[in-house]
């Protein structure tokens, strides 16, 4: 392609570094002009279709996904965000909610109870799979809600059950955390308590306005990623416990 | 009445670990990012791995983010950069996938004013000369060239996007038309 051609494609684009200079040669150069009217009409049968279609809700799909990838490094930064703000060391995130239910659940119990006769570290691995199972109860609930597509009344009864069930436990492990001095941990366990009362005492059948509005304090919040950050801990804290040799842990 | 959230604050917040402010960012992108993939892939599923790897690198370069360019196009980059990538470790020249019949997918098409036989016949053609010629240019000819001819971005747009400057954009551009013009010579009569 000659020097002219390339100020003709420029000037075809809006792109001419003197669009003055290649009209005057337009209106006197006729093989110019040819060139251009050739040139014109080539680039404007060359169409390309759009690229495939996304599904409407693709850019949520590929957040899921980057988030399953960083999740790690996400988690690591909250932790870091604790250790700076709180002078609470990472490793001890995980470990307050076995205290919280420590605490909860077994503090008062009577001397002669089966956990008696258990060491702190069994115990310690029994709840952590309990509380570890109370957060991925939680999260599915919270997913449930998020994914449903309302085409009208949207019937969450068996949310709300479940719902109903998660919210004893839940408070216990929120009160503990509140009376351990862990103010971030009960905070997110205090909003999900929030969503989790609003569905318990909703009605079974949504509107969609209705789910609407839960979904936004769900999302506004960041209530799901909180609660998958403090459940990572967990399974970490969990797969420290089972590293441990076997004569420690009994 | 609520404020949408620039960019630029999204990014500050990202870079404090706030995963719903990089949630927003993504979320707001990831289109535009998949038609650029797809664009330098012509493949659809590799542009969806390219729009994955693209907020990965972007995520875990926020902090080299100097802000002096719109993150769109910083993100732009970085889709470019992972398409490149993705090419080579594949080692494999692109081939346009044409499994679509009716002309989705990157195929191009003619006005159908003049839907005479012979038009017609002309159309598909000019599809099939263009379709080939397209996925025979490198990735950034390409890219350059559609970013202007479909997408109407100016230059320097396309220029920050690809990381290169002006001249070698705007040249990307003429030798795109160049291969354009030449392929499509045998029917250049019936163009006009």
């Amino acid at each position: 392609m000659n020097p002219v051609e390339e100020q003709l494609v420029a000037y075809y684009y809006g792109e001419a570094d003197d669009p003055a200079a290649v009209e005057k040669l337009l209106a006197e150069d006729p093989a110019a002009r040819q060139l251009f009217e050739e040139l014109s009409a080539m680039l404007a049968e060359v169409r390309p279709s759009e690229p495939p279609e996304r599904a409407d809700d693709y850019a949520q799909r590929v957040w899921q996904k980057v988030q399953w990838k960083l999740e790690p490094q996400l988690r690591f930064r909250w932790w870091e965000f604790l250790t700076l703000r709180q002078v609470v060391p990472a490793a001890l995130l995980a470990a307050f909610v076995i205290g919280a239910f420590l605490v909860g659940r077994y503090a008062s119990g009577p001397a002669d109870s089966p956990a008696a006769g258990i060491s702190a570290q069994a115990r310690q691995q029994i709840l952590l799979v309990a509380v570890g199972d109370h957060l991925e109860r939680s999260q599915l609930v919270l997913i449930e809600l998020l994914n449903a597509t309302p085409d009208g009344a949207i019937d969450v009864s068996s949310e709300r059950l479940e719902a109903d069930d998660l919210l004893t436990d839940n408070r216990l492990y929120r009160t503990a955390a509140e009376q351990s001095g862990n103010p971030m941990i009960a905070q997110v366990l205090d909003e999900l308590e929030r969503v989790l009362i609003e569905l318990r005492h909703g009605p079974e059948q949504l509107t969609p306005e209705d789910a609407g509005r839960l979904r936004a304090t769900i999302e506004q919040q960041g209530t799901l990623f909180k609660i998958r950050v403090v459940n990572a801990g967990i399974q970490e804290e969990r797969q420290n416990q089972l590293r441990a040799p076997q004569s420690e842990v009994f | 009445m609520t404020v949408e959230a620039s960019d630029a604050d999204l990014v500050e917040r990202a870079r404090g670990g706030l995963s719903d402010a990089f949630r927003v960012l993504v979320e707001r992108h990831s289109r535009s990012v998949f038609r650029l993939a797809y664009r330098m892939t012509l493949n659809e599923f590799d542009a969806d791995d390219v729009v994955q790897e693209t907020f990965l690198r972007a995520f875990r370069s926020l902090g080299r983010f100097d802000g002096r360019s719109e993150f769109g196009t910083w993100v732009y980059r970085i889709a470019v950069n992972c398409s490149l990538d993705l090419q080579r470790a594949r080692g494999k020249r692109v081939t346009l996938s044409t499994s679509n019949e009716e002309g989705d997918g990157l195929a191009a098409t003619l006005t159908t004013s003049d839907p005479s036989p012979h038009r017609v016949a002309v159309s598909g053609q000019v599809r099939q000369i263009v379709d080939e010629t397209l996925a025979g240019l490198s990735p950034l000819e390409r890219t350059a060239f559609l970013m202007r001819h479909v997408e109407g971005m100016p230059v320097h747009e396309i220029s920050a996007a690809l990381g290169r400057n002006d001249g070698a954009t705007k040249h990307s551009i003429f030798r795109a038309v160049k291969k354009l013009r030449e392929a499509l010579r045998p029917v250049a009569g019936a163009l006009i």
